[in-house]
């Protein structure tokens, strides 16, 4: 029996189909023309399924950051407001003159806006670092598309590549990483 | 009679991790209904957050307070964590009226 060979794009394509569409293993099958033992050969051999659940961590933890900095977000507006609302109390009075309790109040709502504000920095640091972590798998993705080009349209170029491949992922890894 | 479109558990989990992003700090009830309502709790009532704030306040989990504005005088309701709310959230005394995330 002829052992039939597929193309790098079918079973690029197949993989985001599983792991960022979320199809079936079945419904892969179908929709590529490919048969299911194949697709099932696949999924084992490139660890789908684990890549499909890191992708759903990666967002799952990218939404609950964004959740969380929207939420500081409009709390530490509230607290300005409140702020600026004390701000007008004590406009033409001397604070040593003032309610205790309002200038404790107005100092509490003071430390509160500087620590939100240190919260909200080291969260959009956070969801910076989340976005930092795809670029590896973005630089991947790419380079399995221009081999896949290369090997198809101009053997010659993906030969001389493969000859220079060390010395590229070095410079790629100087400007990019 | 509405339904709440959330679970309540949630919901009530959700109040207590906004309040205690500044622990012990008091936020007007308008504010923590909008950051429930743009992140997640799209079509979250007052009328649901008032029920689900006063469920916490009588477990103890949060405080709230009436107070009046100092220039419009309108009155408002101010919500802030306790230490026992901040010890659910941590996982040491879990309550079943509320998700444990």
């Amino acid at each position: 029996m002829v052992k039939r060979e597929y193309s790098f794009e079918v079973v690029d394509r197949s993989e985001g189909l599983y792991v960022s569409a979320g199809k079936t293993l079945d419904a892969i099958a179908t929709e590529t023309g490919v048969s299911i033992a194949q697709v099932q050969r696949w999924a084992k051999k490139y660890g789908w399924k684990d890549k499909k659940e890191k992708l759903r961590q990666r967002i799952m933890n990218a939404q609950e950051e964004t959740r969380a900095l929207v939420r500081e977000e409009i709390l530490l507006q509230d607290l300005v407001n409140q702020k600026n609302l004390m701000d007008q109390y004590f406009k033409g009075r001397e604070y040593d003159k003032a309610d205790s309790n309002t200038v404790s109040n107005y100092i509490n709502i003071i430390n509160n806006v500087s620590k939100l504000l240190q919260d909200i920095r080291k969260r959009d640091e956070i969801l910076r670092g989340i976005e930092k972590a795809d670029r590896p798998q973005i630089f991947l993705d790419f380079m399995r598309d221009l081999v896949s080009f290369l090997k198809d349209r101009d053997p010659a170029a993906l030969e001389a590549l493969e000859k220079n491949f060390d010395e590229f992922i070095i410079m790629a890894k100087e400007k990019y990483a | 009679m509405r339904m709440s479109i959330y679970n309540n558990n949630d919901l009530r989990r959700e109040i207590l991790k906004t309040l205690n992003i500044v622990p012990f700090c008091e936020f007007n009830s308008k504010a923590v209904l909008r950051a429930l309502r743009e992140s997640g709790f799209g079509g979250l009532s007052s009328g649901d957050l008032s029920v689900q704030a006063n469920y916490l306040q009588k477990k103890g989990y949060i405080e709230i307070r009436e107070t009046e504005n100092f220039i419009s005088k309108e009155k408002t309701s101010v919500f802030a964590i306790s230490d026992k709310g901040i010890d659910l959230l941590e996982g040491n005394h879990p309550d079943v009226g509320v998700s444990d995330g």
